[in-house]
C-alpha cells in the first residue's frame, strides 16, 4: 500500500476484496484491537488512523455521533472510496439492568430525541445478545428504556450504511455502567473491552468473507457495464436502467451474452430498448411454457 | 431458517402474529413502527440477505386487490391479483421475476381478514355474468 502524500489517499498498489474497518470513540476502547491486529498507527490528522497488514484499518473518532459519521466518512475517503468495504463500530456503552462486561450486537439503533432508526442486516449469525442502542448526546444516567445507550452508533451507521451495504455494518458494545455501577472514566471503561474481543474478531472474520464476496461480485458487473460504457455514451439516468436490465437479462438469458446482442445498436438508447425486449421477451417465454 | 424477525408495532399482538412468532421461538425479535423503515431502505444487497433473509410482519393499508395487467391473466374476463406477502422463499435459477426487486427480505401481511372485504367490493364492480379471477401472489405479482 502506498501513501500518496500530496493527495492524501491511502491505496493498495493492487485491488485486494475483503476490507474491514473498525470506527471507535477512544484510544482506550480501541486497544485491545490494536494489540490483537497489530495496529501501527499510518496517518495522523483531523482524525487518527491505525493500519494493519492485511488490509484492516481502525480510526479514532473521538466522543458523539458526529465525529463518528466524520470519521466514517472520512475513512472512507482516504481508503480511495472502496464501495464493498465491512464497517465495525466497536466502543462502550450503558444498560438499565445488563450486567458490566456483557457484549451486544446492535440489532436496531434509535437516535434520542428524533424519529429516526436504523436497522443493521445481521446475515452472519450474532456474535453476542442482540440488541436496540440508543445514541444520546450526553452520558445517560437515567437508562428510562431498554436500550444499550452510547453515543456514536447513530452518527456511525447513518454514514456507513450509505457507503456500503447495510449488510455490511455493524455495531458491538460491551456494558460498562449500569444503574448500580455508574459510568467513570474512559479509562475504566477501557478495562471492561477485552471482553468485547473475541466477539468482535468472530464477527470481524465473518464480515470480511462477505466484504470478498461483495466485491468480486462487484467487479464483474462493473467490469460488463464498463464494456457498455467504452462503446456508447450513457447518461447518468440510462446508467441505472442498464444496470437494472442487465441484473435481470443475466438473470433470464444466462447463455446469451448482452454485449454481443446489442453490439449493433448505434446508441445507448437503442442498447437498452433492445436489452428491455430481450428481456420481456424471455419472461414471456417462460410464462408460456411454464 | 429464520432468525431475525421485524415486527411492527400495531400488530405486534395480532393473533396472526402471535402464531408465526410461536414458530420461530428462537428468532431475535426487532420492534418497528413499518415495515417499510426495513424493507425500503437503500443499500441492501440480494445476495447477501438471500443468505439469511429476515421476516418482517405487517400490516397492509391499501391496495388489496389490483387489476393483474394485460396477458398476465389466468383467465376469465377479469384477473386481479392480491399480495399477502412480498419476496419469495425459493431462489430458483430459471425464476424470471428474480432481481426486480433489490432485496430477499420477506414480508408478510398479518391482517389478512383485510383483503376479504377488499376481493368483495371488487366482485361487486364486476358483471355477474363474467368470470372473475382472483390470484394470490407474493412477488410474482409485485415484479409486473
Amino acid at each position: 500500500m502506498s501513501f500518496k502524500g500530496t493527495t492524501k489517499v491511502l491505496t493498495p498498489e493492487t485491488t485486494t476484496p475483503g476490507w474491514v474497518n473498525f470506527v471507535v470513540a477512544h484510544k482506550g476502547e480501541a486497544q485491545p484491537l490494536i494489540e490483537h491486529y497489530g495496529f501501527k498507527r499510518c496517518k495522523e490528522g483531523a482524525f487518527t488512523i491505525y493500519r494493519s497488514d492485511d488490509h484492516t484499518h481502525l480510526i479514532l473518532s473521538g466522543p458523539g455521533k458526529i465525529a463518528a459519521a466524520s470519521a466514517t466518512a472520512y475513512l472512507f475517503a482516504i481508503l480511495g472510496e472502496h464501495r464493498d468495504m465491512a464497517w465495525i463500530n466497536f466502543g462502550c456503552g450503558g444498560h438499565r439492568d445488563m450486567q458490566v462486561g456483557e457484549v451486544c450486537h446492535a440489532i436496531k439503533i434509535s437516535e434520542h430525541n428524533s424519529d429516526r432508526t436504523w436497522y443493521p442486516q445481521s446475515v452472519l449469525p450474532h456474535v453476542a445478545q442482540a440488541a436496540e442502542l440508543m445514541t444520546v448526546d450526553i452520558a445517560e444516567k437515567d437508562f428510562a428504556t431498554t436500550a444499550v445507550y452510547e453515543m456514536e452508533a447513530a452518527g456511525y451507521f447513518a454514514l456507513a450504511s450509505r457507503l456500503s451495504s447495510v449488510e455490511l455494518v455493524h455495531s458491538l458494545k460491551v456494558i460498562t455502567d449500569n444503574r448500580q455501577t455508574p459510568w467513570g472514566t474512559p479509562k475504566q471503561a477501557a478495562k471492561t473491552m477485552h471482553t468485547l474481543l473475541a466477539p468482535c474478531i468472530a464477527l470481524e472474520q465473518g464480515l470480511r468473507q462477505l466484504s470478498n464476496e461483495v466485491t468480486n461480485r462487484s467487479n464483474a458487473n462493473h467490469e460488463l457495464a464498463s464494456t457498455f460504457f467504452s462503446t456508447w455514451h450513457f447518461t447518468r439516468t440510462q446508467q441505472i436502467q442498464l444496470g437494472d436490465l442487465l441484473r435481470r437479462f443475466t438473470h433470464l438469458c444466462p447463455e446469451t451474452c448482452a454485449v454481443n446482442l446489442t453490439k449493433d445498436q448505434r446508441d445507448a438508447k437503442g442498447v437498452l430498448d433492445q436489452l428491455t425486449t430481450a428481456t420481456w421477451h424471455a419472461a414471456r417465454e417462460f410464462k408460456l411454457s411454464s | 431458517m429464520i432468525e431475525t424477525i421485524y415486527i411492527e408495532d400495531d400488530i405486534a399482538h395480532h393473533p396472526r402474529t402471535q402464531r408465526v412468532l410461536a414458530r420461530f421461538p428462537r428468532a431475535t425479535r426487532v420492534p418497528c413502527q413499518r415495515y417499510g423503515e426495513v424493507f425500503n431502505r437503500r443499500s441492501q444487497n440480494f445476495r447477501l440477505q438471500k443468505m439469511r433473509p429476515a421476516l418482517i410482519l405487517a400490516r397492509k393499508f391499501d391496495n388489496f386487490v389490483l387489476e393483474a395487467p394485460s396477458g398476465y391473466g389466468i383467465g376469465g374476463a377479469h384477473n386481479f391479483y392480491f399480495s399477502h406477502m412480498l419476496n419469495c422463499l425459493y431462489d430458483c435459477r430459471y425464476c424470471f421475476l428474480a432481481g426486480h426487486i433489490a432485496l430477499a427480505n420477506y414480508v408478510l401481511f398479518v391482517n389478512t381478514e383485510d383483503f376479504e372485504p377488499a376481493i368483495e367490493a371488487q366482485l361487486r364492480r364486476c358483471n355477474t355474468d363474467e368470470e372473475v379471477y382472483f390470484f394470490s401472489g407474493t412477488i410474482s405479482l409485485i415484479g409486473f
